[in-house]
């Protein structure tokens, strides 16, 4: 049961790469920042006045992404449940089905539905209700086969003394599944699931190409409009960022909060291994960035 | 048990087994691997279903089309030789989970049967504790535990000791003695001579799928007629 695991690397060593990285950042943003002013001044003033412009836009990135993400799970939930099942034809009814999704792009998936809707218009939608609807249902059913694959991997790496344990004391099949097999595949598909939702958020951009005035959109219409091409991006880029990373940190913080010894991911950071055709062990150890800081700071 | 015979594909695991266990019996399988010992015992809570012959839990044959098989399975006990405790559940959770979810006791009622049976097995202190915090001592009593938690006709052991440190041997085979001095009805798996002489009622020989010597634990294992017994004790004894 016991595994060997590398020794945690020095606290000074983590948060020495940390700074070293955001300085980096920090340092390569203001030099952008400083030769963009030289030519033609950023319009800060400008910029902080139609910053909650974007916001409203914003909303609606959050919102189309949130329920195609939602309605996906649940569609997902299915498909890859389907495919742990012993009757083939299902099986491979499901995996083709998820093949095919993961196999073409996005964009292309959007712009069919878009044009099905434009021959067939369900019931008497406006033009932007059936645009909202096209791009949900695009996302829900790409999303939907992403989703397939990591509840499949989760379902499927529940061990399988669990299952006969769970079988032996008498639950039935969704007895099984409910106290036994979903709460521990959970652990597992957590980050992979909090990935999706990321990756989901900014491909929801590509809504912009049907015309549903989502954030990316918006910020075409509000660049072209002003001229303020800079500026605009500047600020789409954070309303992204500001979506995608406290969500990112959230997750990763329950995670911690909710973990259970001996199940799901690690949270520690673990020393890479060494390559053993390196003997002083030194020249391949630790990120870039902190090998370039360890170089720094050596004392000698 | 009558006639009973599983195969695994053209592999004849059982052929043919005739056994009877009757109510506070301790039963000792014995037999080198690939007898099919673990087989008999998976067949009789029908975690694998038999293809021939009947298995009867007081008279009623249960390896029936019209019987579900976890109506069975909740009458039977089972402890496995990798434990397999619920990884996600504490030592109580794990005890408590069939009360709770099968047969519906509040979790203040379950909770107290649980903690009653942890202290039975010595961990009362470790109830909060989950499995990866266990050694494999304290992981297999809290299988056992849990496997007795709903008052079971009839509690399955298969290898209990085998995947244990040997520290922690005793006191495993020494929770699994009080449970048969209390009266408990087991088929055990094991090759744990000592225990075997000393506690089971009666000793089973098994081989290549066939009982081939049935009888009590000194007549089997210390003047067993079959050759094949003489040599599987001679080499246990070692």
């Amino acid at each position: 049961m016991q595994t060997e695991t590398p020794p945690l690397r020095p606290r000074v060593e983590q948060v020495g790469e940390k700074v070293a990285a955001i300085a980096i950042i920090v340092l390569l943003a203001v030099g952008i920042l400083f030769f963009l002013n030289r030519s033609s001044p950023l319009k800060f003033d400008w910029m902080a006045e139609h910053f909650g412009d974007l916001l409203e836009p914003a909303r609606l990135t959050l919102l189309i992404t949130g329920a195609s993400y939602l309605c996906g799970m649940a569609m997902g939930f299915t498909l890859g449940w389907l495919r742990t099942l012993k009757v083939r034809p299902v099986r491979v009814v499901a995996t083709g089905w998820v093949e095919a999704i993961r196999g073409t792009p996005m964009l292309v998936q959007l712009l069919f539905l878009f044009a099905l809707f434009s021959y067939y218009n369900p019931g008497n939608l406006s033009l932007r209700d059936s645009l909202l609807l096209t791009g949900f249902l695009a996302m829900m059913i790409n999303t939907g086969a992403y989703q397939a694959e990591i509840f499949r991997a989760g379902l499927q790496s529940v061990a399988h003394g669990q299952v006969e344990a769970a079988k032996a004391i008498g639950l039935s099949y969704w007895g099984r599944m409910r106290s036994v097999i979903m709460p521990q595949a959970f652990r597992v598909i957590i980050p992979p699931l909090t990935n999706e939702f990321i990756l989901m958020l900014k491909a929801s951009s590509l809504l912009a190409v049907i015309g549903i005035i989502e954030l990316t959109y918006e910020a075409k219409v509000f660049s072209f409009t002003t001229g303020n091409f800079v500026e605009v991006y500047a600020m789409v880029t954070i309303i992204y960022l500001l979506m995608t990373v406290p969500l990112a940190k959230i997750i990763a913080w329950l995670e911690r909060r909710y973990r259970i010894p001996g199940l799901g991911m690690q949270q520690e950071v673990r020393a890479r291994p060494r390559r053993p055709s390196d003997p002083t062990g030194q020249t391949f150890v630790g990120t870039p960035v902190s090998r370039f800081w360890n170089r720094l700071t050596r004392r000698e | 048990m009558e006639g009973l015979h599983k195969w695994f594909g053209s592999l004849h695991v059982l052929k043919g087994i005739d056994l009877n266990v009757e109510k506070g019996d301790v039963l000792v399988v014995v037999g080198p691997s690939g007898s099919g010992k673990s087989t008999l015992l998976r067949c009789i809570n029908l975690l694998v279903i038999p293809d021939k012959g009947s298995v009867y839990i007081e008279g009623v044959k249960v390896n029936a089309p019209k019987i579900r098989p976890e109506w069975v399975r909740q009458q039977i006990g089972m402890v496995f030789q990798q434990f397999n405790l619920f990884a996600h559940l504490t030592a109580l959770g794990n005890v408590t989970l069939a009360l709770r979810k099968i047969r519906g006791v509040k979790r203040g009622e379950a909770e107290k049967k649980g903690r009653a049976l942890l202290d039975r097995v010595g961990l009362g202190k470790k109830a909060d504790a989950y499995p990866a915090e266990l050694s494999g001592g304290q992981q297999q009593r809290v299988a056992i535990a849990r496997a007795v938690a709903m008052d079971p006709k009839v509690v399955l052991f298969d290898e209990p000791t085998s995947a244990l440190d040997p520290e922690y041997i005793k006191e495993v085979l020494d929770v699994i003695t009080q449970l048969a001095r209390d009266g408990m009805t087991m088929i055990v798996v094991s090759h744990e001579m000592s225990f075997a002489r000393n506690v089971a009622k009666r000793v089973v020989f098994m081989d290549d799928g066939l009982i081939l010597e049935e009888g009590a634990p000194d007549e089997v294992l210390v003047h067993p007629k079959h050759e094949r017994t003489k040599s599987f004790v001679a080499k246990i004894l070692e």
